[in-house]
């Protein structure tokens, strides 16, 4: 009997463990799921945020191209696409060099953004600029985010007027390649390959330009006879630039590496000193790369740590003909009389980077914390006069292109700069209709200080009606040749600088009703410690120091209808800039004419036959740049552009012009860098020539 | 449970964006949502039958080669066919007639679209605010008889018509 029931005993107790262990599986399986579909809400979430699905929910000031539009507009660079974008004006500084101007902003040798490939900056720090990625193909872009709220909590220095992140193709794409060619003198070629059912992916391009042009006349100006003369008359010069790249990227799970190397040479253009080369133009060739290695991984179904390391390497390399060493005393025009001046400078950046999401409710929480080091390495100064052969003199610095450092190096030797970041921000979701956000962010640079920035924002929506309220505080690190250049020419860095900070205040309305979407910007900052550079009265000398305040205001209005047939995007930018700057600057102040085109509009169609078959009309005008009184001011811009683009036998063919109008278009150039404390060179009504009506075909495949 | 009147505008927010992103989070939310749904089978590898019309085979051809990159199998079957054996079906149309949405109800499974302004012929699709949720349209999943996991209806967005 004792034993019947211990055996009793025994079997319900298995049998109890049994159906307990039944329900824990249940229990378990049914939380897994659960916790898999969270896990996967947040991932979609996370898609949507960084494809910027969500952008009008979001509080941040974000314009995105999407590659339909990008392939229908028939643009060819990076800086095609920008040119159609709200407030962004494309010019040129005096040696070729093709700038962005943000709202307004015109800053030459850099432009104050935070530019980003797949989300690595590739900003330089020897200049804090990155124009060897303006030509890259519009073809290679998939989508193109424009942050123009300044965001230093996230991005970190440099995502001052900005931040732009180019995301190039990816899995999603199919492969394909594509030809390029037009009636100025331009060629490219890129294709796009995946292999490893996706997990390899390579892109390649290459292009060369070199349209034809007049170059102006040059005039000689001495500012102690208060004379100008014309120096050179006008010649025919070719705007040679090449570039070719590479991307690899191969992803592994949760893993993925990235390396992008872009390469850029470009001619002199137009001179660097305001004066047209006569013969054998120098080149600059710039070189950036970079590797990347990330890891993302779900700690929980809401916790996510994301990991960055890598590595990237950046070369400048090049000579520029300055001005012919005598040119005070005998104008014989030998070209192997120019000073050619240049350098050689590698940078080098070492980072590591982890962000932690952690996605609740109503909060998302990022924690950031990031190490750089950086150095410049192997760098020289290059300083000399062809027809003078060995003899050493002030010009003929280094006889035959003799590497200069020491004394005589381009940059103080031995700097570094090892940077410590850390940054915390909440995004409150009230409710569907409210969200705010707020962060802040603490950076430690070795090489000038410490900086706190901070960002407010708020996101308010009804029905169709979404208002925004952002408020950005953000810096922008004074690049090495600010702080550390020792040029023979005026470029000579300052130590003592600080970096330039930026209040932005946006208020961002946009009303969607169907197909419709209009959008109203009113922004307002305050560019303080603005880095520019003056005469310094003890040396004589142009250094770069913290000039003063830089206002920004204005407005942006746009309006774009969208359906399956077409699209139609039409807008208008109004900048009111200034420059206070109390006395900083001591005689003629270039500042008094911030360079810009206050107001842009800009405006485009693109209309569809079938899916096979599109028409693009684009047009932009922007009004005339204001200048000295003794200039007429450099007359407006005006570009129509349109294309014909259709499928046939697999391939698709597009057809069109650039400026189809021809309208004599030209950017502003100021005067050059006083020569010998008394002499400048400019050109003639300071304004060089855009190129004129471009007609061009383009084939692509993809499979 | 929130109750929220989605009115259609507000849905069609979501395709501002770019259909191909649309695509790539529905192909990752809808096989994870469909493992709610009480009466699938788990054990076996699901399959969903995307039913589309000519204007968009494409889109279709796309989402079933996502889909099946997240480990799920698909049929393509142009309206009015459709196969009675699927787990659930993908409507990737913009015009479905009652008809056809009241015999896939007869099966007995879950009715997904790929366009978020399809929602009233549809069971459920995707809402794309400053968070992503499903959106689900509880008359046809009454009239579907499908039992679903609390916790979707615990996160989603509920359409009502107007």
């Amino acid at each position: 009997m004792f034993v019947k029931f211990l055996l009793y005993f025994r079997l319900k107790r298995v049998a109890m463990k049994k159906i307990f262990l039944v329900i824990v599986s249940i229990f378990l399986l049914f939380a897994a799921e659960k916790e898999d579909f969270l896990k996967t809400l947040n991932e979609v979430t996370e898609i949507a945020t960084i494809s910027k699905l969500n952008i009008d929910k979001t509080p941040s000031n974000v314009e995105v191209i999407r590659r339909d539009f990008i392939l229908k507009s028939g643009a060819k660079t990076l800086l095609d696409i920008l040119k159609y974008l709200p407030g962004i004006e494309i010019s040129m500084s005096s040696s070729g060099k093709k700038e962005l101007i943000i709202r307004g902003n015109k800053s030459t040798y850099r432009d104050k953004i935070k530019f980003m490939i797949n989300g690595v900056s590739v900003t330089n720090n020897l200049y804090s600029n990155q124009f060897y990625y303006y030509n890259f193909p519009a073809v290679l872009i998939k989508r193109i985010e424009f942050t123009k709220t300044p965001d230093s909590v996230l991005y970190g220095g440099n995502a001052f007027l900005g931040v732009i992140n180019i995301i190039t193709v990816d899995s999603l794409n199919n492969d394909f390649v594509d030809f390029y060619v037009s009636t100025k003198q331009e060629f490219s070629g890129a294709f796009f390959k995946k292999f490893k059912q996706d997990e390899l992916l390579i892109d390649a391009h290459y292009s060369v330009s070199h349209p034809h042009l007049k170059s102006p006349t040059s005039y000689l100006g001495d500012i102690k006879k208060m004379d100008v003369m014309p120096y050179r008359s006008n010649v025919d010069v070719s705007s040679f630039e090449k570039n070719f790249g590479i991307g690899i990227k191969y992803d592994k799970e949760e893993s993925n590496i990235k390396y992008r190397l872009e390469y850029y040479e470009k001619g002199n253009f137009f001179g660097i000193s305001r004066l047209t080369p006569l013969k054998h133009d120098k080149k600059i060739r710039f070189w950036h790369q970079y590797l990347n290695f990330h890891n993302s991984k779900y700690l929980k179904y809401n916790l996510k740590n994301c990991f960055d390391a890598g590595i990237k390497y950046y070369i400048w390399d090049g000579e520029f003909r300055t001005f012919p060493y005598d040119f005070n005393e005998t104008i014989d025009n030998n070209p192997d009389n120019d000073i050619i001046s240049g350098a050689k400078i590698n940078e080098i950046e070492y980072y590591i980077r982890n962000i932690i999401h952690n996605d609740l409710d109503h909060h998302n929480f990022v924690y950031l914390l990031e190490a750089k080091y950086a150095k410049p390495f192997d760098y020289y100064y290059l300083q000399y006069v062809p027809s003078m052969n060995e003899t050493q003199n002030a010009f003929n610095l280094g006889p035959n292109g003799k590497h200069l450092k020491g004394k005589n190096n381009v940059l103080k030797e031995g700097i570094n700069r090892k940077t410590f970041s850390s940054a915390f921000q909440d995004l409150i979701v009230f409710n569907e209709n409210f969200s705010a956000v707020g962060g802040i962010r603490f950076d430690s640079y070795s090489d000038f200080g410490r900086k706190l920035s901070y960002k407010l924002g708020s996101v308010f929506s009804k029905n169709d009606y979404t208002l925004k309220i952002l408020f950005n505080n953000a810096f922008r690190v004074p690049s090495w040749v600010e702080l550390y250049a020792k040029s023979a020419s005026d470029f000579n860095g300052n130590e003592k600088l600080k970096p330039e900070t930026i209040d932005m205040l946006e208020v961002v309305g946009i009303k969607k009703i169907k197909n419709d979407r209009l959008k109203l910007v009113f922004f307002y900052g305050k560019n303080k410690n603005y880095i520019g550079r003056k005469i310094d009265l003890k040396s004589g000398k142009k250094i770069y120091d913290n000039l003063g305040t830089y206002y920004i205001r204005g407005i942006e209005a746009s309006y774009l209808r969208r359906n399956e047939d077409y699209r139609f995007d039409i807008s208008y930018s109004l900048n009111k800039n200034y420059y206070d700057f109390e006395n900083k600057i001591v005689g003629f102040n270039i500042y008094d004419w911030p360079g810009n085109r206050e107001k842009l509009i800009k405006s485009h169609f693109v209309y569809n036959f079938g899916k096979d078959r599109s028409v693009f009309f684009g047009l932009i005008y922007g009004s005339e740049i204001k200048t000295p009184a003794v200039i007429k001011n450099i007359p407006s811009y005006f570009s129509i552009n349109t294309n014909y683009r259709f499928k046939s036998h697999g391939f698709y063919f597009t057809i069109g012009a650039d400026n189809i109008t021809n309208h004599k278009n030209y950017y502003w150039v100021d005067p050059s860098d006083l020569i010998f404390d008394r002499y400048f060179f400019e050109f003639e009504h300071a304004r060089i020539y855009a190129v004129g009506r471009k007609i061009f075909f383009n084939i692509y495949k993809e499979w | 449970m929130k109750k929220v009147l989605l009115i259609l505008f507000v849905l069609m927010t979501s395709l501002w964006g770019n259909i191909e992103e649309l695509l790539y989070i529905e192909s990752k939310l809808y096989p994870k949502i469909i493992m709610l749904d009480k009466s699938v089978n788990k054990k076996e590898k699901i399959v969903f039958d995307i039913l589309y019309d000519e204007e968009n085979y494409h889109i279709a051809k796309v989402m079933s080669q996502l889909l099946r990159k997240n480990g799920v199998d698909t049929r393509l079957d142009k309206i009015p066919r459709y196969c009675k054996n699927a787990d659930a079906y993908i409507l990737v149309t913009k015009n479905v007639s009652e008809r056809f949405i009241n015999n896939l109800l007869r099966s007995k499974k879950l009715i997904f679209s790929v366009y978020p302004d399809m929602i009233k012929n549809s069971m459920i699709s995707v809402y794309i605010g400053i968070k992503v949720k499903p959106i689900i349209n509880p008359s046809l999943i009454k009239k579907g008889y499908i039992k679903l996991n609390p916790i979707l209806l615990k996160v989603a967005k509920i359409y009502e018509e107007d």
